[in-house]
């Protein structure tokens, strides 16, 4: 299907408006070029309203004004609010070349309290000669020749709404709509129910066939193990459901352990932190410790001997040289008296004074010692200044007792203190940026939070396992129970009948379930595959290039996931920008259009709001080549640098401009009183005397003054 | 008239078709009456979806169909079968 022309009558701003669209297959978009408060989106919703009434309009149209705001009727008088749009469609799909034409008008009148009554609806085919109307039912058959009212928010969207395929809470509920509509699983769905239903009605009906009990009685046990099963069912796909979701956790918490574990054990890195404290405390004690004791050398006399040696140098000569002049009598008076004390002579000789010699011997020592008492003071000070010196003369500088040799040991070691006290520094300061890093992960927690989830799933299975074995009871006494059943209503002509149903019915119900699942399977995933593909395309993302986005699925779950690189799941809501948002959706809604093979117009208001540059290019590029017709409403700013695409592609490019924005953004005055949305057809994006607008700068001036 | 959703038209019925091979074939012809039913059931429900009808009537309706053609089929090829009340 493919819009020809809509012509808008007194719908808010659109008071007497017709567009054109492209219908050509080689320039298949058609651009309407409107700036903010130009009329966008009440064409848009005036598209809608035509095609599905009063529940395409915001609210469901409660409170929704039609009629211009600024009408100017006497009060009670109604408003004629009409919309026609014109569309074609290929007359067979065999025949895809002849197209057939018709003609939809909604029309209805409001009053200016906002009363309406039901909108009122025509068809018509058109033909060479004129037009043919439609026969009712016409809702069907508007539903029939267009889209069905299920699937409008697939093919006329704007950039915000279509993020809520992405964005919103039940965000899988909405892409599970949009897909099952558009893959008629929803029909499928509701045949399901509605077979469900015939079949219980089948089954109380044999109950009826007579009054054989034994036909009764395994009726009414066949019933009640088609509760069991059906109960059963549901429960086994909660374990599943569940399974899968304790499964999905476990996966990512694995991941995130894998992440945690990369980036290191917190209580292990907690516990080498706490080592690498203690020894840099070790050494900063011990650097401390060396500061003492370099201070203490400074106090020691070695320092000072060293200090002074060349100041004593002269001095110390002097003296010895006195010495070996023998002028410094040596200390011998201590020495002679301790000979006194004994009996033996430092030569060996007796000091006996009993004996003559000894006697003579010690005389002569203590005649000794009495003339060294009688040396004079000066001597004695120089004696004493002698034997004092001794304690300053410096010691050998290669003696382990010297300064330097002190000194030297000291600079090591606290060389060596400090080379280690910087590692253990630069070590430890890695540490805490690897803690911080690590941020509030306990990796102890996420083992402990894997051990439940392993815990729940193997529950879950456990459960998933005896329901499935119970199930498979049930079912096994079920055939058996039919079959008996079968052989006993057989007997009687009437039951022959109901079994004929029930029969046709179980094989009717099969097949539909069959298909469903066959469809979810498979389409599902040729959708995913597309949305991926477009997606990357449109955003430039090449994951053999290492790519931020690598891959975007849509999962059994009906949820849209992206990932980035090592199969890392991205939050589309969270994790990717504005303009990848955008692109995503459009990506799925286009790859879910193409798989449908639905062939009807996308019509996407401001698709391309938030993006610049590739992508924005790259959207636009996409959307054209994957749409049978697209109708893009687009401000300039989304224009801006697509200028040479659009002319490229597009059928026809329409301007709308408010009248209204006169004079503070429209440069000419377009000369009419009520506000309304105008319509030109500039080409190559130009301006005309009727769209020429001021630039921003001319717009902020004229408003400041 | 066509119908837009072209995927019921085509792939749908081309899937369902193959899963109408997989059934037993009951009768000479029964597999042809079930899928006529499945075809007459979705249209209903399309419809159903655009404008309101009593659906369960005529799913009703489809499936007896298919039914009463197997329990004719029966009678014609095994009157013999019927057992007396």
């Amino acid at each position: 299907m493919k819009l020809i022309s809509a012509k808008f009558q007194n719908f808010r701003l659109l008071r007497d408006l017709r567009l054109d669209f492209s219908t050509n297959d080689d320039r298949k978009l058609t651009v309407i070029r409107a700036s903010n408060e130009s009329g966008k989106t009440t064409i848009l919703n005036a598209l809608q309203w035509a095609l599905y009434g009063d529940d395409a309009l915001p609210n469901k149209g409660r409170g929704h004004r039609l009629f211009p705001i600024d009408w100017d009727v006497p009060d009670g008088r109604a408003i004629p609010i009409s919309v026609q749009i014109d569309f074609e469609k290929p007359a067979s799909e065999s025949n895809r070349n002849q197209t057939n034409r018709y003609c939809l008008i909604r029309s209805v009148e409001e009053t200016t309290e906002g009363l309406r009554q039901n909108s009122k609806v025509e068809l018509l085919e058109l033909t060479e000669t004129g037009s043919v109307p439609i026969p009712p039912p016409l809702e069907a058959q508007i539903s029939r020749l267009l889209l069905p009212p299920h699937l409008r928010e697939v093919f006329f969207t704007d950039g915000d709404r279509a993020l809520s395929f992405i964005e919103s809470e039940n965000n899988n509920t909405q892409v599970k709509n949009a897909i099952q509509s558009l893959l008629g699983l929803d029909v499928i769905e509701s045949a399901l129910d509605h077979l469900k239903k015939t079949l219980a009605g089948l089954n109380r009906d044999s109950k009826n066939i007579g009054s054989d009990t034994e036909i009764t009685a395994i009726v009414t046990e066949l019933e009640e193990i088609d509760q069991k099963v059906e109960g059963l069912e549901n429960e086994r796909d909660d374990a599943k459901l569940q399974f899968d979701a304790v499964n999905q956790s476990l996966t990512e918490i694995d991941k995130d352990l894998e992440a945690a574990l990369v980036k290191g054990d917190q209580e292990e890195l907690n516990r080498e932190l706490q080592k690498a404290e203690a020894e840099l405390k070790r050494i900063r004690n011990q650097e401390e410790k060396l500061v003492s004791q370099h201070s203490q050398l400074f106090r020691k006399q070695p320092l000072f001997r060293d200090l002074l040696a060349p100041v004593l140098e002269k001095s110390f000569e002097k003296l010895d040289e006195l010495r070996d002049q023998g002028k410094l009598p040596r200390t011998t008076i201590p020495v002679l008296a301790e000979r006194l004390t004994d009996v033996t002579c430092i030569c060996g000789e007796s000091l006996d004074q009993h004996s003559s010699d000894g006697k003579r011997r010690r005389e002569h020592i203590e005649r000794l010692i009495s003339e060294s008492q009688k040396s004079d003071e000066f001597q004695k000070c120089l004696t004493d200044l002698y034997y004092g010196s001794l304690a300053l003369k410096p010691i050998e500088p290669d003696h382990e007792q010297h300064w330097i040799a002190e000194y030297k040991r000291n600079t090591i070691h606290r060389d060596e203190l400090e080379t280690r006290r910087k590692e253990l520094e630069k070590a430890l300061a890695a540490l805490e940026v690897q803690l911080e890093d690590i941020g509030d992960t306990n990796i102890q927690e996420l083992r402990d939070t894997k051990q439940d989830y392993i815990a729940q799933r193997d529950s879950l299975n456990h459960i998933r396992i005896e329901h499935e074995r119970e199930l498979e009871r049930l079912k096994e006494r079920q055939r058996s129970l039919t079959a008996t059943r079968n052989n006993l209503i057989s007997k009687r002509r009437r039951g022959k009948g109901i079994l004929a149903r029930l029969e046709a019915t179980r094989d009717t119900d099969q097949i539909l379930k069959n298909s469903y699942n066959r469809i979810t399977n498979e389409e599902l995933q040729k959708v995913s595959r597309l949305m991926n593909k477009l997606f990357l395309k449109m955003i430039g993302a090449d994951a053999e290039q290492g790519a931020i986005i690598q891959k975007a699925e849509i999962s059994d779950k009906f949820d849209i996931l992206v990932y980035g690189p090592n199969e890392r799941a991205l939050n589309p809501d969270r994790d990717l920008n504005g303009a990848s948002r955008r692109a995503l959706t459009i990506a799925f809604i286009l790859a879910l259009t193409q798989v449908s093979e639905i062939a009807a117009p996308n019509v996407i208001d401001t698709p391309l709001g938030m993006m610049d540059g590739f992508v924005k290019r790259s959207v636009l590029k996409t959307a054209v080549q994957e749409s049978s017709q697209l109708i893009l409403f687009l401000t300039r700013s989304e224009i801006k640098d697509c200028e040479d695409i659009i002319v490229d592609e597009a059928g026809r490019i329409i301007t709308i401009t408010n009248s209204a924005h006169y004079p503070n953004i429209l440069v000419n005055d377009p000369h009419i009183n009520e506000p309304q949305a105008l319509r030109c057809e500039c080409k190559d994006l130009s301006e005309c005397e009727l769209c020429k607008r001021r630039t921003d700068v001319e717009v902020q001036i004229q408003q400041e003054s | 008239m066509e119908d837009t959703v072209s995927y019921n038209k085509q792939k749908m019925v081309n899937l369902i078709l193959n899963e109408c091979e997989a059934i037993e074939e009951r009768c000479d012809g029964y597999r042809k009456k079930v899928l006529d039913a499945i075809i007459e059931i979705l249209n209903a429900e399309r419809e159903h979806k655009a404008q309101r009808t009593s659906i369960q009537k005529q799913v009703n309706q489809a499936c007896h169909k298919a039914g009463d053609f197997l329990a004719r089929k029966r009678d014609i090829d095994n009157p013999t079968t019927e057992v007396a009340k």
